[in-house]
């Protein structure tokens, strides 16, 4: 009985080929679109947590109170590097300046760094264009693991491509960094000569904070400017965990534990962006449904065509014995063909499509030019998508129900035509 | 017990806020093996005493037994398994699926009985196909075949699950007379060597001729009832 309907199914798609297809494509596009988007906002999400680990926070952030001093913090680093499931730790501060490039004067923040631990958590050392990344400075509270250069030797500094792009540096170019007091964010130095700076190296990362507004200097060398400028940051020990631990960051900091004085998080704690993929995401949920009314249209559109097209092979199967509820399956069967289709359909479009947004994305960049994206989003010129089987299946199936559904009406209208009025009918 | 039972049976359609009758105190009684017409001139009411018998419309008065069942007071459902069943139907117009070959037309019936579609099943389909004279035709669809080979496939649809009446509604209308003279040759011979019992509403005197009672109709009422 079922193969026999699924035969007859078949043939009545086809009977009407245009039409089915019309129909199929618009449930096609509506999961196209959901698939697309979602991937979109998965991918974003995916590389602006990526690019936040990678390049902001590590996986585990445990700021020091200010004016810790540097035993003090290389303690809770050998303390932290003994934790299970810890790959890495290093410490870092942040203080802003202005860098001064000849006449040109642009606010960045120059990020302390231990150049000999960074790259077990940060991965700004992996895309130096040019140039090389940081070698020299010292380990906090360890100040004779590195041979640490002259005070009066220029600081080496490694810079965002978009700083060295805007004030025109390459590798090798001299500049000046004048830092500002943290807390007042006046200059403190104002009328001081700013500190004599070489860049060495040019990072161009996937992060546009890092590329727009980050020059990054060893924290040796740091240290004497923010000596010099009587500025106290304060000291962020960032974290680096295994791979298995990675996505459990409540876990993470509860097996570091809390410090004395330190703020201990994770780097879900610091996303706030996630908060806006969220009502996205809700935003993206009431779009496809607006699509899938769209879709519930066609179908209804088209299986009631087809109970007033063959009005009168309805009365003829009546004739035959086929009782109401056999006929309402016919329609239902239909309609859900047409999801079966639509949802076929969409599924091989929404994989090509997402396809090329995950392996090539959109260029921000090419679409709107050269200018500072800042969107809330740690992420780059790239809007790349990402894959996401379950809610593929998910868009598929809702297709096939949301069809199921919207052909019972008119199915259930064409099972209660009167038999004789349909054998009429010409 | 008869087959067909109607007793003062009526049938009034509704026009507007008027009603108009179609048939007015019907009393009719058929039995197995009959072979019979329902005669009269367009609006006599043929038609509609046989969709009240084929139970696909229900009387507004009167009683209506068929197969032992009341038309009147049954459940959609029970009517549309006496229809599987027990009844039979052959139209004017063919009315057959214009997406199934003739072979899947004549199975419907079977396959709406719940049966399997096995080698028995082709087996009785392709008998009942042999039996009419479309053997070799069975993979063609309606478009492909001839009006004459068409009403064959509605008979052999009609019959392949041995109903207990066949309803003919002017089966050779649309035909010309050497297919209408074939066809009721095959009815005649249905009748009279597997005893299929056969009702036919017809204004062709060629049907008549075949018939072997006439129930001559007028004005929704029973002027004539002739056994030959």
């Amino acid at each position: 009985m079922l193969g026999f309907y699924l035969s007859l199914t078949l043939k009545n798609l086809l009977r009407r080929k245009r039409r089915t297809l019309l129909t199929a494509a618009a449930i096609a596009v509506g999961i196209l679109y959901f698939v697309a988007f979602d991937s979109m906002l998965s991918g974003l999400n995916q590389e602006a947590v990526s690019n936040m680990i990678s390049f902001e926070t590590g996986h585990v952030q445990l700021t020091a109170p200010v004016g810790t001093p540097a035993p003090s913090v290389e303690a809770v680093l050998a303390d932290v590097r003994s934790q299970a499931d810890v790959v890495g730790a290093t410490p870092r501060f942040v203080v802003p300046a202005m860098l001064v490039a000849e006449a040109d004067e642009l606010p960045v923040s120059v990020v302390a760094v231990d150049p000999k631990s960074d790259t077990q958590v940060f991965k700004q050392a992996h895309y130096v264009t040019e140039g090389q990344w940081l070698t020299d400075g010292t380990m906090i509270g360890a100040p004779d693991t590195i041979e640490e250069p002259t005070a009066t030797a220029p600081i080496s500094i490694v810079l965002g491509q978009r700083i060295a792009g805007l004030l025109g540096l390459t590798v090798g170019d001299s500049v000046g960094i004048r830092l500002n007091d943290a807390t007042a964010m006046a200059t403190a130095t104002a009328g001081a000569p700013p500190a004599a700076a070489t860049v060495t190296g040019i990072v161009n990362t996937p992060h546009p904070t890092v590329n727009s507004s980050q020059i990054f200097v060893a924290v040796g060398r740091a240290r004497e400017l923010v000596d010099a400028a009587g500025v106290s940051p304060s000291t962020v020990v960032s974290v680096s965990v295994a791979p298995r631990r990675t996505r459990d960051p409540i876990r993470i900091v509860a097996s570091i534990g809390t410090i004395a004085g330190w703020k201990v998080e994770s780097w879900n704690d610091t996303a706030t962006f996630l908060a806006i993929g969220s009502g996205k995401r809700t935003y993206a949920m009431a779009l496809l449904g607006l699509v899938m009314i769209i879709a519930t249209i066609g179908v209804v559109n088209s299986i009631l065509l087809s109970t007033m097209e063959r009005t009168r092979e309805i009365g003829i199967l009546m004739s035959i014995g086929m009782t109401r509820s056999q006929i309402v399956t016919l329609f239902v069967m239909e309609g859900g063909g047409l999801g079966l289709l639509g949802g076929l359909l969409g599924a091989v479009m929404s994989v090509a499509t997402n396809y090329y947004l995950v392996e090539v994305g959109i260029d921000i960049q090419s679409i709107l030019g050269d200018i500072d994206l800042d969107i809330g989003y740690p992420i780059a010129t790239a809007m790349r998508g990402a894959w996401n089987w379950p809610m593929l299946i998910v868009a598929v199936l809702f297709g096939l129900a949301v069809s199921l559904i919207a052909s019972y009406l008119p199915a259930r209208r064409a099972a209660g035509l009167d038999p004789v009025a349909c054998l009429r009918r010409l | 017990m008869h087959l067909v039972e109607a007793v003062g049976v009526t049938k009034d359609y509704a026009h507007g806020k008027m009603a108009l009758p179609a048939l007015r105190g019907i009393s009719l009684e058929l039995s197995s093996g009959e072979f019979a017409a329902l005669a009269g001139p367009s609006g006599s009411g043929k038609t509609t005493l046989l969709n009240l018998i084929g139970c696909l419309d229900s009387p507004t008065s009167g009683k209506l037994t068929v197969a032992g069942t009341d038309v009147q007071t049954s459940s959609p459902t029970t009517l549309a398994r006496l229809r599987r069943e027990r009844l039979g139907f052959v139209f004017q117009t063919y009315n057959l699926v214009p997406v199934l070959t003739a072979y899947e037309n004549v199975e419907l019936p079977l396959v709406l009985l719940g049966r399997k579609r096995d080698a028995s099943t082709r087996a009785a389909v392709m008998s009942i196909l042999s039996e009419v004279g479309l053997e070799g035709l069975e993979t063609r669809l309606p478009s492909d075949l001839s009006g004459g080979q068409q009403q064959r496939v509605a008979i052999a649809r009609a019959l392949v699950k041995q109903p207990a009446l066949v309803l003919a509604d002017e089966p050779t209308a649309n035909l010309d007379s050497d297919n209408a003279r074939a066809i009721l040759d095959l009815m005649s011979h249905l009748n009279s060597v597997k005893g299929v019992t056969f009702l036919f509403s017809t204004h062709d005197q060629l049907v008549m001729e075949y018939a072997r009672r006439i129930v001559s109709l007028r004005d929704g009422k029973i002027v004539n009832d002739e056994r030959r």
